[in-house]
């Protein structure tokens, strides 16, 4: 990967990457930070980067770079306790998908990484597997009992609604 | 035969005591030895595996397989077979059996639509600022072309040599402008190339002179001859101010100064006396010579056109207050290109 493949791999996937970090972080100035990381990682090796393959390369940098980030961070979450959000407004005009970002955040980051690549990036369980360093069994796994936890979240929300 | 057991061998029947295998005289004897120790009395609770009891939730147990199996479709592997549906792993027929169940079974309906809003949507307004800082520069050196580099280093030349009081004189002699009428001498240095054939013919051009000083005639005498080129078709000249008239201006009948005009000495400020002069007469013009042939030539080898240069010495002032009759400046031409600079003389 050349200069300008570099340069139009900023263009193409620097967003999704930042989109990617902040759903993690929860933080844009530390996502900013993991995004600066990750170009700067994969411009060390990128005449060993075919073009091709620049997304994942990324995504799996990224997620590494994440990982170290968070363990800094030191972050815990699960789904259980979690604040209902709009539960004093009008329960029937709440944003889904507000309610949604709010439940992802209190995923387990392996489950929260795996939603995020398959519904963000559209990734087939095989390449979160090669991203995550999982096996696709692990990664079915995980997506499943994310999926649940948000559906259990929602169902709740409506029940106290 | 009596069997003797103490503290020193019990134990090799302790374990054939504990699993009924002895009898006879040696369970007699053990039983005996073990009423005389009762320290060394083991607990005799048989040891046993506690059997482990499965704990694999079933629709994890599910999401490892393969493909779904709707033979196990029920009310606990529902949130299974809704994720497999909205993970792309039904058929149509599959899809079409689950919903069959659900419309059989109204109660998990709405678990179906829950279970359709856990798609993550991103929101597009989060977009990362600084993608230009992340990019590396990606440009190549252009190499400029030769013609375009040389043009370049000709006026950088032209302008240093602008900056600086004096030029040396020409090597080969100065070139003395023709008085009016003067016929051009034979020994008049002549360019000639390494047969001794002369590369140019002395020629004559007259001008007009715009304010009225009379004709001038302009000898070559230095002419040179470009590659590919007919030098008698060129306009050479060898002295500033001394251009021939284009085509244009001798047709047109008003002719148009090509600089400004020297005014009436003395009825302008000093500094106007530094313009630059058009309408000198020859006999009055300084001498202009080329102090860099070599590179001149050289240039015009590589540019495939017709490059001049030529200074003047700037005006001196004697001991006595009046200066000498010459006036400094340059005159640069590569190709159509024509620059030049005039001090007047005093």
């Amino acid at each position: 990967m050349n200069a300008n493949e570099y340069n139009k791999a900023v263009d193409q996937y620097a967003d999704n990457i930042f989109r990617f970090v902040v759903k993690h972080t929860r933080n844009k100035m530390l996502a900013d930070d993991v995004v600066q990381e990750t170009f700067a990682k994969v411009w060390e090796k990128h005449e060993e980067v075919a073009a091709e393959k620049v997304k994942s390369y990324l995504f799996t940098t990224a997620y590494h770079c994440l990982i170290n980030t968070m363990k800094k961070e030191a972050r815990s979450g699960s789904i259980e306790g979690i604040e209902r959000a709009g539960h004093s407004d009008n329960p029937h005009l709440f944003d889904i998908q507000k309610v949604l970002h709010e439940a992802l955040a209190r995923l387990p980051e392996v489950q929260k990484t795996v939603v995020l690549l398959r519904d963000y990036e559209g990734y087939h369980y095989d390449e979160i597997a090669s991203i995550t360093g999982l096996n696709e069994s692990q990664v079915k796994v995980y997506i499943f009992r994310a999926r649940q936890a948000l559906k259990t979240y929602l169902k709740d929300l409506e029940l106290v609604a | 035969m009596s069997i003797h057991i103490d503290r020193l061998n019990y134990e090799e029947y302790y374990l054939d005591y504990l699993e009924g295998n002895l009898s006879g005289d040696v369970l007699a004897a053990f039983e005996a030895f073990l009423e005389a120790n009762p320290d060394v009395v083991i607990d005799d609770e048989p040891a046993t595996l506690l059997p482990t009891e499965e704990h694999l939730d079933p629709v994890i147990k599910l999401a490892l397989k393969q493909t779904p199996d709707l033979s196990q479709l029920s009310a606990e592997t529902l949130d299974y077979f809704l994720i497999s549906r909205q993970e792309g792993l039904l058929t149509d027929q599959q899809s079409s059996q689950l919903d069959h169940w659900l419309e059989a079974n109204i109660q998990y309906r709405n678990d179906a639509r829950l279970m359709q809003l856990t798609k993550l949507t991103p929101a597009f307004s989060d977009v990362y600022t600084w993608k230009n800082k992340l990019k590396r520069p990606a440009g190549r050196i252009i190499p400029l072309p030769l013609w375009l580099g040389s043009a370049a280093a000709a006026a950088g030349l032209a302008f240093f040599l602008l900056l600086s009081d004096g030029t040396p004189e020409n090597p080969a002699g100065p070139v003395k402008p023709l008085a009016h009428n003067e016929a051009p001498k034979d020994h008049d240095p002549i360019r000639r190339d390494g047969n001794g054939t002369a590369d140019t013919a002395p020629s004559t051009t007259e001008t007009v002179d715009p304010a009225g000083a009379g004709i001038h005639r302009v000898t070559n005498y230095q002419g040179r001859a470009s590659r590919g080129v007919d030098v008698e078709s060129m306009p050479n000249v060898d002295q500033l101010a001394m251009r021939p008239l284009s085509k244009i201006e001798r047709n047109s009948g008003n002719l148009v100064p090509l600089h400004i005009e020297k005014a009436a000495a003395g009825n302008l400020p000093t500094a106007l006396n530094e313009l630059a002069i058009v309408s000198t007469p020859v006999s009055k013009q300084p001498d202009m010579a080329n102090p860099i042939v070599p590179i001149t030539e050289r240039l015009s080898a590589a540019l495939n056109t017709d490059v001049d240069f030529r200074t003047a010495k700037a005006a001196k002032r004697t001991a006595k207050g009046s200066s000498e009759a010459k006036g400094g400046g340059f005159y640069l031409k590569i190709g159509k290109f024509e620059i030049s600079h005039r001090s007047a003389s005093r």
